[in-house]
């Protein structure tokens, strides 16, 4: 009988082990496909809890008086902000259906501040803000500063840590131990490749084998080995089941880094995107149109850089958008000193040879 | 022609020459401007500009285009003087920086520089002839 108890109760472990790892396994492959897993709508904040002291203010303003370019004006910007408008909060929605996406940025407390969307299609896509409209080619063509690969893999990892805090990071690292312990709690232990060298990272969580399902609660990142000093943390708390999610999604996250000042990220929406509304919501604006999130536009700069050439076009009083002539654009000056300096390497040239000339019919 | 004189001709032409090309330099910047319109982040002079370069490029999120002026075309016909305006429009752009985990992160969402515009004003002149 004892005998029989005991193989039950390992019988149960191994499954119960077994079925926690496979989950586990389905997070981090769902994450490693990226936003091509993804169809949903997420609106979150994240606001920096940087520790900044205002009091350095009047010193700061001294120090840097007498020089426009003095690196300290960095600083003295942000403190001065913070001391206004208070921490840095952003404010964003995305939507997201198979790769595709729109990101809302919504203005911050700074009244000069405006709102930024991105659209990205992959093979095309476009942005806006209150006065420029700019349309993008293919991922590839973009001119960089314009390629929106930074926002994107940015609100990318943001979405997949609310949804498995960690598992997008673990999808790119090497998983050597899983241990799921009887209480529930499980931790993943792997070594992620990063340009410093090979890194420990370890991702805590919960399984409950009643529902077959669990959370991903946090994760720590070590300088080297895993007897290291620890160099990043992510916390996760407040989760919450949600339908056709493979893990409950946690409602609020701490992250803590050496490399980045500390924020908390909080969830204020998530849900299931209609297919509708992403059609919507993804559709660009005509010239005197309406957007269904930020209403009838007021963008006066229509910068096109589907082609080869960048075109810029500016509208005019009467709001007809009139093209900027190219020797007008910075790709056009850059051609211009080029076009200037050929010049004036074929005078100094020609006046050279002419010099020549007379010098040597002058010795003749 | 002794060893002296030779080397003081050729001392001239090549002072000659250096000139020369100096001058065709300065003629081609040239001292009409046209007035124009540019976005404001090409213009920015200042040691903080967006990074547009590298794995983990900030982004622009806003560049107006701003009251500016181009080197005026031979025969162009165009203003002498420039004058430099109060700061005016913002180039804005968030800014990314790698982490420890190799990811791309927003550290600062909408940083701000002021662009100078520049006018023209002045004196009416034509074109690069005209110093």
């Amino acid at each position: 009988m004892i005998m029989a108890t005991i193989l039950v109760y390992s019988t149960i472990a191994i499954t119960s082990d077994e079925q926690a790892r496979a989950w586990f396994d389905r997070v981090v492959a769902h994450a490693r496909s990226g936003l091509d897993s993804l169809e949903l709508k997420i609106t979150y904040r994240v606001e920096s809890l940087e520790p900044l002291d205002t009091t350095q203010i009047p010193a700061l303003r001294a120090r840097v008086k007498d020089f426009p370019e003095h690196p300290d004006r960095i600083l003295l910007d942000r403190l001065e902000r913070f001391e206004r408008f208070g921490p840095e909060i952003r404010t964003q929605t995305v939507w997201v259906r198979h790769g595709q996406l729109r990101i809302s940025r919504e203005p911050t407390l700074d009244p000069g501040s405006f709102y930024y969307d991105l659209i990205d299609f992959g093979d095309s896509g476009w942005s806006l803000t209150p006065t420029q409209l700019s349309l993008v080619g293919t991922r590839d063509s973009r001119p960089r500063g314009q390629s929106f690969a930074s926002p994107i893999s940015a609100s990318a990892l943001e979405v997949h840590d609310f949804i498995a805090p960690g598992a997008a990071t673990l999808a790119r690292a090497d998983v050597q131990r899983f241990i799921l312990d009887p209480t529930g709690r499980w931790s993943a232990e792997s070594v992620l490749a990063t340009p410093a060298g090979p890194r420990a990272y370890v991702v805590r969580g919960r399984w409950d084998p009643s529902r077959g399902a669990g959370a991903f609660a946090g994760s720590q990142l070590h300088e080297s080995g895993l007897d290291s000093k620890v160099i990043s943390t992510l916390e996760a708390s407040d989760h919450r089941p949600t339908a056709g999610m493979l893990s409950d999604p946690a409602s609020v996250l701490m992250y803590a880094s050496q490399a980045s000042p500390p924020r908390r990220a909080t969830l204020v929406a998530l849900a299931a995107l209609d297919p509708a509304e992403f059609k919507a919501v993804t559709a660009r604006p005509t010239l005197n149109g309406s957007d269904p999130i930020r209403g009838p536009v007021t963008f006066t700069q229509i910068n096109d850089y589907t082609g080869r050439d960048a075109e810029y076009r500016v509208a005019d009083e009467k709001r007809e958008f009139q093209t900027v002539a190219v020797e007008e654009t910075p790709e056009g000056r850059q051609r211009a000193w080029l076009r200037r300096a050929g010049w004036a390497l074929a005078a100094g040239i020609l006046v050279t040879i002419v010099l020549l000339r007379v010098k040597q019919a002058r010795s003749a | 022609m002794t060893y002296t004189e030779k080397l003081a001709v050729n001392t001239r032409t090549n002072t000659a020459l250096v000139a020369s090309i100096v001058l065709s330099a300065s003629a081609a910047v040239g001292a009409c401007f046209v007035a124009a319109q540019k976005p404001c982040c090409s213009l920015l002079t200042n040691n903080f500009k967006p990074n547009p370069e590298g794995p983990c490029p900030d982004n622009i999120t806003s560049n107006p285009t701003v009251d500016h002026f181009n080197i005026a075309s031979p025969g162009q016909p165009g203003k002498k003087s420039r004058i430099s305006v109060n700061p005016g429009p913002d180039c804005v752009w968030d800014v990314y920086s790698m982490n420890g985990e190799g990811n791309c992160i927003l550290i600062v969402e909408g940083r701000r520089t002021h662009c100078t515009p520049i006018t023209v004003a002045g004196a009416s002149c034509t074109g690069e002839a005209q110093p």
